[in-house]
């Protein structure tokens, strides 16, 4: 790129101060996962308290739903990856009966609002037994709409050249699929995985609806049980319940920033 | 295709849906702290050798919409909480165990019966009571010359106080008044006309509302809210603390938080003003918890004895203490030392004057009615427009058998009525084969589609470029995925589809009666569904484009930044990682009047607003928040497509002389056009369905101008349980996406050509 310094000055100023409006939330939620009172007040006993970290740390059930939260977001991430890329591969490149029928369907159960769908998902779940395990948690989303829709629109952006050249090498489909679209798919892969473990690790609705015991409960709905009072919320201890479930995501994120950035694509092309 | 479904169907006949456990396990549904329950449940099992209570925590936020998911499938708990004020629906819905001769004998030692009576029955046992009293602040009190020693006793003693000590360029407000919280308001208003004489229903159960005593409430509230903070509660509350408002009506929650957060904080409590010295009483709300058994429960008699035993002084105290929210029902709790602390003692006695809200199965309609005559009142409406517009919804209210008509006296029936209205036998079938039902039919309806759109255009090979695999084999390839699919997303969609063709009472799952359209026909009279029509609307077009072109610019920017795009691509990307809840409530502070944002307005010189409250700006404000915290989530998808792009085409172009924007116009952008259809589609498809925002912040205030579509289906399923209704809602909100979406994806299809 052959800019001139002026103009990198400039786009530093302006997401410099951009930055700032977005960084302020994530202290806010920092500061106030610490600050002993609600900011501007304070009772003499020293600003700062680790105390709210204490409290959701030793709740009861707080380390089991950690577990929990993990056990889901990990096989519903495996089951997202391995899902997405085969029926996306095949909405993209394959023609077969029904095919448009299949698409707008899986687009339609994106389209129909979650909470129309909690009564059902409760009956369904009770007759197939698994109400109230974790089971009920991971199954329905290891089909997740978004991430099929992402990796059909993907796979679609994708050149040919690549698929016939290993066709011509003698490769069988499910050799295209493992060696040719998967690693070309990386970046939306990396994208998938962080997309389903925003959504998966926030979700609250149906883990609500779907399990009762404090065993199989998941992070967000563990946290909603000790921090929402009746008249209010004790801010400091959601706070520090939010701090800590946030931190695996953005673990998630910057271990794979590197993989959604770096486009594959480009490299393989360049023979 | 055919075995497959086949396979499903078997697989769902012959897996059980009975809920398991011992018949000595009971399960308790209750909203406290575990930390409060088990003890007693201990000390119950020990005394009950061989049972088991198994205690489960809902949350206060949500816990009623389980209630209502477990009942519409059976599932509820043996013994379970519920607030009083939705006893009217409950006891009357049927779905209670009537348990007049297990706990008669308590009458005398019980407050609060009201609530868990109807009819001479009685569906439950009093637990814990709360009322409300008013709050002042001694300093501010000091400050504008009024005697702190002295809260005000009448109405006008109110009003000029909270005149006095008004001074909005200081940052004081007399008086903290409840405002953009549709379901909190008549709590905050009803004592005002209670104390007047005025009533809500009468002893016939006719509406009385709008009396000569009501009007002049109102009134004196309106000139009562010029000299007021308007907000919500919990900033209500936290305003007081921090000394900036002083007067407020509130509970003893407070207790807990004031001394802890602001002990220098000097207030005091007193009964609520009554009218005048010689006229009316000091009314306050009366409200609390109950314990009631669903008819489902495994062991009445077992059940019964654990609620009385729970709900015992000795059982009840270590939650009042704890929490300081309710005080137990029993009343041999106050002999308990904590009463004799003086603050508390006012709500002691405030309670023998406080007025429980009417029992009444329609409780919740007739509650929307005032919270909407009194919201439009506060809002700027003329107060006679006010109680004409009432007097239509009153008026629909009758026509729909929830309230009797004008010439009747006899107390209302049961809420069934209109369920049956529609002229069909209940069918009685079980709704899990009517699901079944619904599933064929929705897949022959969709292939029908289908074929007659394969009969219309011949197939083409236009759209697809480059070795397009015909196969059928493939379909086999998919079945894990396909059987996933259909049974837990096409089964639930095919219930709920159904769902929309009944009427569905949650309290009597299993008589579900055909009502064919009638629920789709009946949006067309809704105006609240027109309104949140035309909100949602609002909301797509005022977001998602905004979003999607910041999140290309900021993605252009931070691509051609030459270090440091790792960390800003982190910082941009934050807001979608934390989540919603968090997101709103820093946002809610944000937009409070003496908030950041008026702060920033200010330094502008310019004039400050109650962004979350005020008619027109609740919506935009919404909005901007909506904007930001989405940006970044999609500028990374573009980043990650922009990436994507090979270098060498760049390359080949800047050869031929191709200036910056020509680059971006004729390579990025075709280069990015999928993501751009992706971003859009699920961008659109996201906004349509917004929720968590507006629950958050708003709950569809104030007026309703931010009471978008998915909310307005949310209160209509679980504030009025009409499930079929709000099926309906989601079906043609499902409509008006797919054709949106289906309209956008031919736009972005052809302009990529």
């Amino acid at each position: 790129m052959k800019e001139g310094r002026g103009r990198q000055l400039g786009l530093y100023a302006v997401l410099a101060a951009l930055s700032f409006s977005y960084l302020y939330p994530w202290l806010y939620m920092l500061v106030r996962s610490i600050l002993r009172h609600e900011p501007g007040m304070s009772d003499g006993n020293g600003l700062f308290t680790f105390d709210f970290y204490r409290l959701v740390l030793g709740e009861a059930g707080f380390p089991t739903a950690l577990l929990n939260s993990m056990l889901v977001l990990t096989v519903v991430l495996a089951g997202n990856i391995i899902f997405s890329l085969t029926v996306g591969y095949a909405l993209a490149r394959y023609r077969f009966p029904l095919r448009n029928l299949l698409f707008w369907t899986i687009m339609a159960t994106l389209m129909v609002p979650k909470q129309a769908l909690m009564i059902p998902m409760l009956d369904l779940m009770v007759r197939l037994g698994l109400h109230d395990s974790l089971w009920a948690l991971i199954l329905p989303f290891c089909a997740d709409g978004f991430n099929l829709f992402l990796m059909k629109q993907y796979i679609e952006g994708l050149p040919h050249d690549l698929e016939d050249a290993a066709r011509v090498d003698g490769a069988g489909e499910a050799g295209i699929l493992l060696r040719v679209i998967a690693p070309l798919s990386q970046p939306a892969i990396a994208v998938l995985i962080i997309n389903t473990a925003i959504v998966n690790w926030n979700s609250f609705l149906f883990p609500l609806i779907l399990t009762d015991t404090a065993a199989v409960r998941t992070l967000p709905v563990t946290l909603a049980m000790f921090a929402q009072g009746p008249y209010g919320t004790d801010w400091g201890a959601m706070m520090a319940g939010a701090t800590v479930s946030s931190l695996p995501v953005i673990a998630i994120f910057w271990y794979f920033q590197r993989e959604i950035i770096e486009g594959i694509t480009s490299g393989a092309l360049k023979d | 295709m055919r075995r497959i479904l086949q396979f499903i169907l078997v697989l769902m006949l012959i897996l059980p849906g009975a809920r398991a456990g011992a018949a000595d396990e009971l399960v308790f549904w209750n909203f406290w702290n575990p930390e409060f329950i088990l003890p007693v449940i201990e000390k119950f099992e020990k005394a009950h050798p061989g049972v088991r209570i198994r205690n489960e925590q809902i949350n206060w936020g949500n816990g009623l919409d389980k209630i209502v998911v477990a009942l519409a499938n059976g599932m509820a708990p043996d013994i379970c909480e519920l607030g009083s004020t939705w006893m009217g629906r409950f006891s009357a819905g049927g779905a209670l165990l009537d348990l007049t001769d297990q706990v008669k004998d308590l009458a005398a030692d019980y407050q609060m019966w009201e609530p868990v009576s109807r009819l001479g029955r009685i569906y439950g046992v009093p637990w814990l009571v709360s009322t409300r009293v008013l709050f002042y602040n001694r300093g501010l009190f000091k400050m504008a010359g009024l005697d702190p020693a002295r809260p005000p006793q009448t109405w006008p003693e109110l009003l000029d106080a909270a005149r006095r000590m008004h001074d909005p360029a200081r940052g004081i407000f007399g008086f903290g008044m409840n405002a953009g919280e549709g379901h909190v308001l008549y709590k905050k208003f009803m004592p005002f006309v209670w104390g007047n004489g005025g009533e809500i229903l009468d002893k016939n159960g006719q509406f009385v509302f709008d009396s000569p005593a009501t009007r002049a409430a109102l009134e004196f509230y309106l000139k009562l809210s010029q000299f007021s903070y308007l907000e919500k509660q919990d900033l209500l509350d936290e305003a007081f603390k921090s000394g900036k408002i002083g007067l407020t009506v509130s509970g003893s929650w407070n207790f807990a938080d004031f001394p802890k957060d602001a002990p220098a904080l000097d207030f005091g409590v007193a009964l609520l003003p009554k009218p005048a010295p010689d006229r009316g009483f000091s009314a306050s709300f009366l409200g609390g918890q109950v314990l009631v058994l669903f008819k489902n429960c495994r062991n009445p008699a077992l059940a019964v004895e654990f609620m009385r035993f729970l709900s015992l002084a000795e059982n009840t105290m270590p939650i009042t203490r704890k929490a300081l929210v309710s005080f137990p029902a029993h009343r041999a709790a106050y002999r308990d030392p904590l009463f004799s602390d003086p603050r508390l003692a006012v709500f002691v006695e405030q309670m023998k004057t406080a007025v429980h809200p009417p029992l009444h199965p329609a409780w919740i309609e007739i509650e929307k009615v005032l919270n909407t005559a009194i919201e439009k009142a506060m809002y700027g409406t003329g107060v006679n427009l006010v109680f004409a517009e009432m007097a239509l919804e009153v008026e629909q209210l009758r026509a729909r058998g929830l309230l009797p008509s004008q010439s009747a006296s006899q107390p209302p029936v049961a809420v069934d009525a209109p369920a049956l209205s529609s002229g069909l036998p209940a069918v009685g079938l079980p709704i899990f084969l009517l699901a079944l039902i619904g599933c064929g039919a929705l897949l022959a309806a969709l292939l029908g589609i289908f074929a007659v759109q394969r009969y219309r255009q011949p197939r083409t090979s236009a759209d697809a470029a480059g070795p397009i695999i015909r196969s059928q084999r493939v379909l086999l390839f998919l079945s894990p995925w396909l059987v996933t699919f259909l049974v837990f997303w096409l089964y639930p969609l095919a219930f709920s589809l159904l769902l929309s063709l009944f009427d569905h009472d949650i309290f009597r799952p299993e008589t579900a009666a055909f009502a064919g359209l009638k629920n789709y026909g009946r949006l067309f009279h809704d105006r609240e569904f027109a309104q949140s029509f035309v909100n949602t609307l609002l909301f797509v077009i005022g977001t998602t484009p905004f979003t999607t072109i910041l999140a290309l610019i900021l993605a252009l920017m931070i691509n051609s930044v030459r270090r440091g795009s790792q960390v800003f691509r982190s910082i941009f990307f934050l807001p979608s990682i934390v989540s919603i809840v968090v997101t709103a409530t820093i946002f809610k502070s944000f937009y409070s009047p003496v908030g950041m944002l008026n702060r920033l307005m200010e330094l502008f010189g310019l004039p400050g607003h109650a962004w979350l409250v005020e008619k027109g700006l609740a919506l935009p404000a919404i909005m901007l928040m909506t904007i930001w915290a989405w940006t970044g989530y999609y500028m990374v998808l573009y980043l990650a497509a922009i990436k994507a792009v090979p270098r060498q085409l760049y390359e080949a172009a800047e050869v031929d002389g191709a200036d910056e924007w020509q680059l971006f116009r004729y390579i990025t952008l075709p280069q990015i056009h999928y993501m751009t259809i992706f971003i859009l589609t699920v961008n659109t498809i996201r906004t349509w369905q917004v929720f968590p925002e507006v629950f958050t912040l708003t709950r569809g205030g104030p007026v309703g101008t931010t009471n978008t579509m998915v909310h307005h289906l949310y209160e209509t399923a679980f504030r009025y349980h009409e499930t079929g209704y709000a099926s309906a809602i989601s079906f043609v909100l499902l409509a008006v996406i797919l054709g949106f979406s289906i309209v956008q994806m031919r736009i972005l299809k052809g302009a990529r050509q």
